[in-house]
């Protein structure tokens, strides 16, 4: 039996290596597609012009090279005609063209030969119908240079037949332009094995649901692999399987195959538009720091909404990576994102190891690196998961210190709040859980709390000082709680006027109906904070509801915001979100409940506490910001699941044990119903008790 | 044997069957895209010979309301079920291992389902619910059992189908 017993272990160990590092070799095999987006394209000069349609005057083509050889084009205005010159350096490896459509629907493309035709190759005389449903690759002969000439084209089934007069008068823009000596990798990866499945249905589909079927069997046999083993090696090979895993999921969400590379992705979104949407913002700033003009987002403006933190990420990812251009900046973030997710998962898993079971810290680990992310686009929601890990790993380590009853040195402390202070640089959302934890673990030595008030200082101080050079004001962090005290507001179904989908014209143009302040000034977000806390005590119905409602969409799911792809839906396909988040909490209820573990579950779990209710009142954007309270729920509930002694403390009293199962079953149950039941009661929501509606600027009614 | 035993016994057998049914699930629709490929390739090339075609085909019907067979052609038009099946043939598989089916219809009207049944269940289905030309190609590994049928089957929810089959070619893989 004990042969029986060991063979099965080194079954299970030959398994677990195999997943692994089949787990591993999935994500990597995507990274070129993910960072470059095509094979490299032969390096050719190119021009380009265009007509204007009707009276529309001139025209403008506009270039953007997403890699060397592989340009955007666009053009400036209605179009009747684009054309481009492609001269490639050696025609004679210039043997395919790459093109992506994007706009008009339908254009005619005619590819006519400059300078002699070598003996091989097609060109389209009679020209090719193009449409927007993705990549085409066409056969050129070998000549010196050749034109395209791109007209739209009616939609329809036969565009051939339709006359360009009818067709849409929209600038075009072809999102893809390249030549290429061969055509592998152009409409489908180049892969050692199952060639002939389609990328769609391979990466979109089989890829990870087999990879999310992997992830949990390593889950179950980590419990049988030597402890010792697992816990060394495991610090070393997470980072390796999330940083895979995080590929993986980007390769889904921006396929060239499918969909949009990420170099395609921003070209022709967020890089296209003016300096400070959400994900231009901190590439701007970025940017603009590498190139000697300050931590600016356009000359002589700061950004108002954002701390300096993930400005710096990026002038750090362009210094690592290339900053060359603005795009290959967002690249070198991208990838910087997902290398520092993947790092901190690491830590989390060296930190954790020597106070959870091996197990637990392989399954935690591997869950925060399992989960949905964002690590595709360039906004600081997506550091906020890493930042929020690399909390979670400070604190393992002073556990682990207090747990032995060994002293905690300064050190470990500077080291635990420098975490805190590495996510409140990026946002400040941290600021009153970083107090409250701070007076949790410091109310017997009051004096460290000067190591928080130090980094806070510091960063809020600098920022502040470096701001004041723009605005004129001095503020500690950003100026915009009351802008987003203003569109939570409007999450919640009402009648109120301004329940919509809030944009900051929304606010700026109320701010200037109400006040002679600009919108982005401290006076402003005063006032708006004021107006907002009035508008809770004018209506505590809607502040009742409101909070009700968010809490609910946080238990649905809400906590692990990010884009899923089938390696979480295998998992959420099959049981849905609120029935995990809720097994989850209804754990850490125990803990606290049986004080099993209550100091390392509660302080794990502090987001749950202090960071989520910041967003039931605040902006919560349909939950992108909560990620931190996803990783704090993980860290919190799931190791107690693979160490005897909570089973055992729930054997010792099990009424206590029934008591908070049967409470968090009935609250599952009845927590839905009630909520649509609150949504629906109108003399709650517009109560006013307390305070003129009259007297409030946000009452209005639609 | 300790529970601890049987877990372990039972999670190496989970890993097995997952790297297994995993690998398989991908290399049976890999092999099936390749076949498919290739047989689609084959169309307007000299093509070798079937083990069946249209008039070769021993056709048994269900309720057609027309179902005129000539060599080159079949003249059908369905009767009202939705999804009924309409003509139907079997054949011995002789130990192939692997079916290749290329055909080419003209829908005038309604839609169809063209495919390969075995054991009674579906093993290569091909659906179309547009009127005008409907060619495709489809393979499909064999089970054990010995014979396999070819089915067309109406494909209309409003009721009757009416559509020609100029080709229906039948390859049985050893």
């Amino acid at each position: 039996m004990i042969r029986l017993r060991a063979l099965a272990r080194i079954v299970i160990g030959v398994e677990f290596g195999a997943a692994v590092a089949i787990i591993v070799y999935a994500g990597v095999h995507d990274f070129h597609d993910v960072f470059q987006g095509a094979p490299p394209a032969v390096r050719a000069r190119i021009s380009a012009s265009c007509d204007a349609a009707g009276e529309s005057g001139s025209c403008g083509a506009s270039l953007v090279e997403l890699n060397p050889g592989r340009y955007r084009i666009v053009t400036s205005t209605s179009s009747a005609r684009l054309r481009a010159t492609l001269t490639a350096d050696d025609p004679r490896r210039a043997r395919y063209l790459l093109v992506r459509l994007s706009q008009p629907a339908n254009v005619r493309l005619a590819i006519e030969p400059r300078g002699e035709a070598g003996p091989e190759g097609v060109v389209g005389a009679d020209g090719v119908d193009l449409s927007d449903a993705g990549r085409v690759v066409i056969p050129l002969a070998v000549v010196p240079s050749v034109t395209l000439s791109f007209v739209p084209m009616a939609a329809g089934p036969s565009p051939a037949s339709s006359a360009a007069s009818v067709a849409p008068a929209t600038p075009i823009k072809i999102d893809e332009l390249g030549v290429f000596e061969q055509r592998n990798g152009l409409l489908r990866d180049v892969r050692p094995v199952f060639r002939a499945i389609p990328p769609a249905r391979y990466h979109g589909m089989l890829v990870p649901r087999a990879i999310a079927a992997l992830c949990l069997f390593t889950i179950a046999a980590a419990v049988f692999l030597p402890a010792g083993a697992l816990k060394r090696y495991s610090p070393l090979i997470l980072p390796f399987v999330c940083f895979s895993l995080c590929l993986l999921d980007l390769a889904i969400l921006f396929s060239p195959y499918f969909g949009h590379d990420l170099r395609t992705f921003y070209a022709a979104g967020d890089l296209s538009e003016p300096p400070g949407t959400n994900l231009n913002g901190g590439l701007h700033q970025g940017f603009r720091l590498l190139t000697g003009r300050g931590l600016t987002l356009m000359d002589g403006a700061v950004a108002w909404e954002r701390m300096p933190g993930y400005a710096l990420f990026c002038a750090a990812a362009g210094i690592l990576f290339g900053h060359r251009t603005l795009l290959d900046l967002a690249l070198s973030t991208v990838l910087l994102q997902t290398i520092s997710y993947s790092a901190a998962v690491g830590l989390f898993a060296w930190a954790a190891g020597p106070l959870f079971p091996p197990a637990a810290v392989w399954a935690v680990g591997l869950l925060m690196a399992w989960l949905p992310k964002q690590l595709g686009l360039t906004q600081v929601d997506a550091l906020i998961a890493p930042s929020a890990i690399l909390v979670v790993a400070a604190l393992c380590l002073r556990l682990t210190r207090t747990r032995d009853g060994r002293g905690v040195p300064v050190a470990l402390d500077v080291l635990v709040h420098l975490t805190f202070a590495i996510w409140f640089a990026m946002r400040p959302d941290v600021l009153p859980g970083w107090l409250l934890v701070s007076l949790a673990l410091h109310w017997k030595h009051w004096r460290r709390l000067l190591i928080p008030a130090v980094f806070f200082l510091a960063i809020g101080g600098t920022w502040g000082a470096y701001k004041a050079r723009y605005t004129g004001e001095f503020a500690l962090t950003t100026t915009s709680a009351g802008a987003s005290l203003f569109c939570g507001l409007w999450e919640v179904p009402s009648r109120f006027r301004f329940a919509e989908a809030c944009r900051d014209e929304t606010y700026f143009d109320w701010i200037h109906q109400n006040t002679p302040y600009q919108p982005q000034s401290t006076a402003a977000n005063s006032f708006a904070t004021r107006e907002v806390v009035k508008f809770w005590l004018t209506y505590p119905g809607h502040l009742v509801i409101m909070v009700a409602h968010k809490l609910m969409q946080t238990l649905d799911g809400d906590l692990w915001p990010g884009y899923q792809t089938q390696l979480q839906v295998f998992v959420f396909g099959a049981v849905r979100r609120y029935w995990i988040v809720l097994s989850l909490a209804t754990i850490v209820a125990l803990c606290a409940a049986f004080g099993y573990q209550r100091e390392r579950t509660l302080l794990l779990g502090w987001p749950l506490f202090f960071n989520a209710p910041i967003f039931w009142v605040m902006f919560a954007s349909l939950g992108r910001f909560y990620s931190a309270v996803g990783i704090a729920l993980l860290a919190a509930a799931v190791p107690p699941i693979f160490e005897r002694d909570f089973y055992a403390a729930l054997r010792s009293r099990p009424r206590r044990a029934i008591s908070v199962v049967a409470c968090a079953a009935l609250f599952a149950i009845v927590a839905w119903p009630f909520h649509d039941w609150l949504l629906r009661q109108d003399g709650l929501h517009y109560w006013t008790p307390l305070l003129d509606p009259a007297a409030s600027r946000l009452s209005a009614f639609k | 044997m300790r529970s601890g035993d049987l877990a372990a016994l039972a999670t190496a057998g989970l890993g097995a069957w997952l790297l297994w049914s995993q690998y398989s699930n991908i290399a049976t629709l890999s092999w099936w895209y390749d076949r498919t490929e290739y047989v689609e390739s084959m169309r307007g090339t000299m093509l070798p010979s079937p083990d069946y075609e249209l008039g070769t085909l021993p056709w048994k019907v269900a309720q057609p309301r027309v179902f005129d067979v000539k060599p080159d052609r079949i003249a059908l038009v369905t009767d009202a079920e939705p999804y009924g099946y309409q003509a139907f043939a079997s054949v011995d598989t002789h130990g192939a291992k692997a079916a290749d089916i290329q055909f080419e219809a003209e829908i005038e009207h309604g839609g169809t389902t063209i495919g390969l049944l075995q054991a009674g269940k579906w093993i290569a289905v091909s659906s179309s619910q547009r009127p005008g030309r409907f060619a495709d190609s489809n393979s499909a590994q064999l089970g054990h059992n010995r014979s396999i049928t070819v089915v067309i089957a109406n494909n209309n929810p409003a009721g009757e189908t009416r559509l020609a089959m100029k080709s229906l070619r039948l390859y049985l893989r050893k």
